[in-house]
């Protein structure tokens, strides 16, 4: 059994927890727990984001694996977030050690469905690009995403070590109403790279290529909803944060995507750090009717994505318990140049991310604590939007074990509070749909205060050499005193509940 | 903390990074100038303290700036986009009068437009319209229904009508009244660029045979379908504020109907369509059209130029409607071959050429605004355009709004600018406001 999910599990690659949100906006993400082991779940996180890390992973070996069942509702929200999610999850992941590779793997399958979404006809609410499809009209969606991914080190030499990965990330996307949109998406991601010791610091350089691809299509069952006096059920391309267009003709858009990179990691004793860079281009196309020499691509826009990033930890032990410095830096600079009217760069989005956190683990129970500063700037030239949310987030953690018989029950609880810090919005002199059915209710819902509060209790049980932990989570979010925006076509509610059942699975 | 200190240091050099690049996007948003004067019939001069409208043609939005005194209007920081441009001045007769030193007996109204304009940075920011007048008439084209009703539901397209209505207090007569479509170029037509006008419509003056020395595309419009109402000349009048009703199958739509193949067709929802069983007049093609059926209670059209093997109405709407008095015989007319065509032969098809002068209403339809073709008519016939929103089959039609109302007749509204004077209508209704 161990084997199998070993195997299972390093067949399937993923390259880090915190990278799984592509966005501008993943202060936003959903209040998911760490289900077992503050400090070791922490830990391998801050060891699982840049591929030469894993030469040096904490863990001589584990296997996680999860079934879980999310619902999550409320009025807390933005129109292009749902207002009800149901998903179901099976995730597996862990490191092995065989003979001298050191192997780390992810694998999961995600089916998500999503209620009442307007304004965007893409997969992710959060991703950074600022081209999509879009209606008004909220719809909903069944969506279904596999990500694998892997990641290898060996040393060569004495001083000289070799790591490789690669990273696959595929996904179909249907929305059940009109407009019916259609998505198919493959991204893929190898990396490569070789390490070198020198006295008590090894150092390892690593390389990264990926390209991959996105379709989507938009249909009417019903044919008057194509039509111009339906405008909520209109398909525009949104092409900046306020420009944004009729489609007119074809309603596809394809996304043809390169990626390059790299990055470095250090490690010395008990400290670690890894700083990767990769440039994004994003091709945005529209299928036409052409013959002859004419490309069946007409040009829409392009996007170029540049993201740096620092991740860096540091353990140390005593007094009985463990102790963990993490930290991560991140910056991601978004620009486009328009192919359709404007002929131009028309967006600047800018996000920076600093997130500091202190775990501290002790026999009987264990601790957390967080403080992020996040800072979101989306420029958009022609339709005159100036767009600055910055907060600061600061969240703690415990979690306990309680013996029951030869079992223990496992209880966590966690508090986070967010703040703004002088955010701001400027719009010229006219507000269009988008402004007013979009940036404002983004304005309001990731700038106002903000707390959260979760509780999750598990019941850890041992079968042979198993350990079996179902578990139940739920997390509230509850906004405070969210500012009403004038013109705003939607306003945010208060809260946001999220429960889940997980069975957890360790080896 | 010495830990702490080594750790911070190490996540500084992004810090550094996050510092570069933070500037703003290169476009901004766009100022460009309208320039507004009357035509060389008015010496061409300057229209000052006349408010331009430009409507974004995605958003909707749309800003309006007053002409200064040299008649130029300036719109600044609009959003870049494709734009429609318009402006329109009404003279009562007192007014035009002192203006132009003629005395005429009803208002007179200026209007000039350009429609689908791309205004970007690389664009010109810099357009110039000129104010184009045409009397207003006493029959008007009221109500076009050519979106058709469901296949299944309703009756597909054969319950397309166009109603005239009196407009003014006197008697009007339709015998001898001429309708028709105005022959011209969809969207991104590929034809050589001589035989088009900048505005990608037909340039006539380029057409085989076409006199040197007139304005082809200002002065007429060309015929696609030309139809001419019977009568002895008093045979059909029309009373002031009532109007008649043109089918193409004058017949009660929302029953089941024979075609001529003898099958009977039943429409599920009859309130999708029509009852034209009390249409005046008719069109009747008598060429085997299935649903071309002729009721002999009805009157039907003469057919002097036809498209088509009934009076199919365009039912995306992209048709513009022409009202045409005659001024003399209809063999003085002309007829023109396609600007694009070399050789006349047997089998060319010869267009119609109407001045405008014999057109006493016109009528410019289109799919939707993002969908636009170029203008077939010219400012002065008609400086806007209409649409049905919902499209094909949708039932709707579009109908002129009413201005006022004396003692139970009502004036509908003529400023020759459809986008202003028309409305939509969710069911077309024969002979309804």
């Amino acid at each position: 059994m161990r084997i199998l999910f070993t195997v299972f599990s390093l067949f399937l690659p993923m390259w880090g927890h915190a990278q799984q949100n592509d966005s501008l906006h993943d202060q936003s993400a959903g209040a998911a727990f760490q289900t077992v082991g503050l400090y070791h779940q922490r830990l391998y996180s801050l060891y699982e984001q840049v591929p030469g890390q894993v030469l040096f992973h904490p863990s001589a070996g584990y296997s996680h694996s999860t079934l879980e069942f999310m619902r999550a509702s409320g009025s807390w929200r933005t129109p292009q977030l749902p207002e009800r999610n149901t998903q179901y999850k099976i995730a597996s992941r862990g490191v092995t050690q065989v003979n001298k590779f050191k192997l780390w793997g992810d694998f999961q399958y995600r089916r998500n469905l999503e209620d009442s979404i307007g304004w965007r006809l893409k997969p992710d609410q959060a991703d950074i690009s600022p081209y999509y499809l879009a209606n008004i009209r909220p719809g909903n969606w069944d969506n279904h995403e596999y990500q694998l991914k892997g990641t290898g080190g060996v040393p060569l030499t004495r001083r000289l070590s070799l790591v490789a990965g690669a990273q696959l990330e595929t996904g179909t996307y249907g929305r059940s109403n009109d407009p019916r949109a259609d998505i198919t998406r493959y991204r893929l991601t190898v990396d490569g790279g070789l390490g070198y010791r020198i006295g008590p610091v090894t150092a390892v350089l690593s390389g990264r290529y990926g390209y991959g691809e996105e379709v989507a299509s938009v249909s009417y069952q019903n044919i008057m909803n194509q039509s111009d006096g339906r405008p909520e059920y209109t398909t525009q391309d949104v092409m900046g944060y306020g420009y944004y267009r009729i489609v007119s003709s074809k309603r596809n858009l394809y996304e043809f995507r390169n990626l390059k990179g790299g990055s470095l990691v250090l490690q010395a004793g008990q400290f670690n750090v890894g700083y990767s860079y990769q440039l994004v281009d994003r091709r945005y196309r529209r299928k036409i009717d052409a013959t002859g020499d004419i490309s069946p691509y007409s040009p829409i826009g392009e996007v170029t994505q540049k993201e740096h990033r620092v991740v860096s930890s540091y353990t140390w032990a005593g007094d009985l318990a463990q102790r963990l410095w993490g930290g991560e830096l991140r910056y991601t600079h978004v620009k486009d140049f328009n192919q359709l009217i404007i002929q131009g760069n028309n967006y600047l989005g800018i996000a920076k991310e600093a997130v500091f956190t202190y775990n501290e683990k002790r026999p009987a129970w264990e601790f957390g604590l967080k403080g992020s500063y996040q800072s979101v700037s989306k420029k958009d030239g022609t339709a005159s939007v100036d767009y600055l949310v910055q907060t600061l987030t600061l969240s703690g953690q415990a979690a306990k074990e309680l013996p029951w018989g030869k079992d223990f029950v496992r209880l966590k609880a966690q508090l986070g509070y967010r703040t703004d810090l002088n955010s701001h919005l400027t719009i010229g002199s006219q507000y269009n749909a988008f402004m007013t059915g979009v940036i404002l209710p983004d304005f309001t819902y990731y700038s106002s205060e903000q707390v959260e509060a979760g509780l999750q209790a598990g019941y850890g049980v041992k079968v042979k050499q198993v350990m079996l932990m179902p578990a139940v989570h739920y997390t509230w979010q509850q906004a405070l005193s969210p500012q009403s925006l004038p013109q705003t076509a939607f306003a945010p509610g208060n809260n946001y509940q999220t429960w889940a059942l997980q069975l957890n699975i360790y080896l | 903390m010495k830990q702490l200190k080594l750790f911070l240091l190490a996540l500084l050099p992004l810090f550094l990074l996050s510092c570069e690049e933070d500037d703003s996007p290169l476009v901004q948003p766009t100022t460009f100038e309208v320039a507004v004067k009357f035509g060389s019939a008015y010496a061409g001069q300057v229209a000052p303290n006349l408010t331009v409208k430009v409507t974004n043609a995605d958003s909707k939005i749309s800003t309006e700036a007053t002409t200064n005194s040299l008649g130029i209007a300036r719109f600044e920081n609009l959003p870049v986009g494709i734009y429609d441009i318009s402006v329109s001045r009404t003279y009562t007769p007192a007014q035009f009068l002192e203006f132009a030193g003629v005395t005429v007996e009803s208002d007179v109204i200026f209007n000039a437009s350009l429609t689908n304009q791309t205004i970007n940075t690389s664009s010109s920011n810099f357009f110039a319209l000129e104010l184009k007048s045409s009397p207003v008439g006493s029959l008007l084209i009221k109500q076009i229904y050519y979106a058709g009703s469901n296949a299944k539901d309703g009756a597909l397209y054969r319950d397309q009508f166009i109603e005239i209505y009196n407009n003014s207090d006197q008697v009007a007569y339709a015998d001898g009244l001429c309708f028709g479509q105005v022959y011209g170029l969809g969207a991104n037509a590929k034809i050589e660029q001589t035989y088009l006008q900048p505005n990608g419509q037909y340039n006539w003056n380029a057409a085989l045979n076409m006199p040197s020395g007139i304005d082809a595309n200002g002065e007429y419009v060309y015929m696609e379908s030309f139809f001419e109402l019977p009568g002895t000349g008093t045979q059909y009048p029309i009373e002031p504020g009532k109007s008649i009703v043109i089918a193409q199958n004058a017949l009660n739509h929302k029953a089941p109907y024979q075609n001529q193949k003898g099958e009977t067709i039943t429409p599920n929802d009859p309130s999708l369509t029509v009852d034209l069983s009390g249409a005046d007049f008719e069109a009747f093609y008598n060429q085997a059209f299935n649903s071309d059926i002729d009721n002999p209670a009805v009157p039907n059209i003469i057919l002097h130029q036809t498209y088509g093997k009934d009076m199919l109405l365009d039912n995306p709407g992209r048709d513009a409607y022409v009202l045409v008095k005659k001024q003399g015989p209809l063999s003085s007319l002309k007829q023109y071959s396609a600007p694009e065509v070399r050789t006349i032969t047997a089998t060319t098809k010869l267009y119609y050429q109407i001045p405008n002068t014999w057109v006493i209403d016109a009528v410019e339809a289109q799919q939707s605004p993002a969908k636009l073709i170029p203008k077939k008519l010219t400012d002065d016939l008609d400086a806007g355009y209409t649409y049905t929103p919902l499209g094909s089959y949708s039932s709707q039609s579009v109908i002129r709004k009413v201005v006022k109302n004396f003692n139970g007749r009502n004036i509908l509204q003529d400023t020759n600018n459809s986008t202003n004077d028309f409305k939509v209508l969710d069911r077309a209704q024969p002979r309804g406001f």
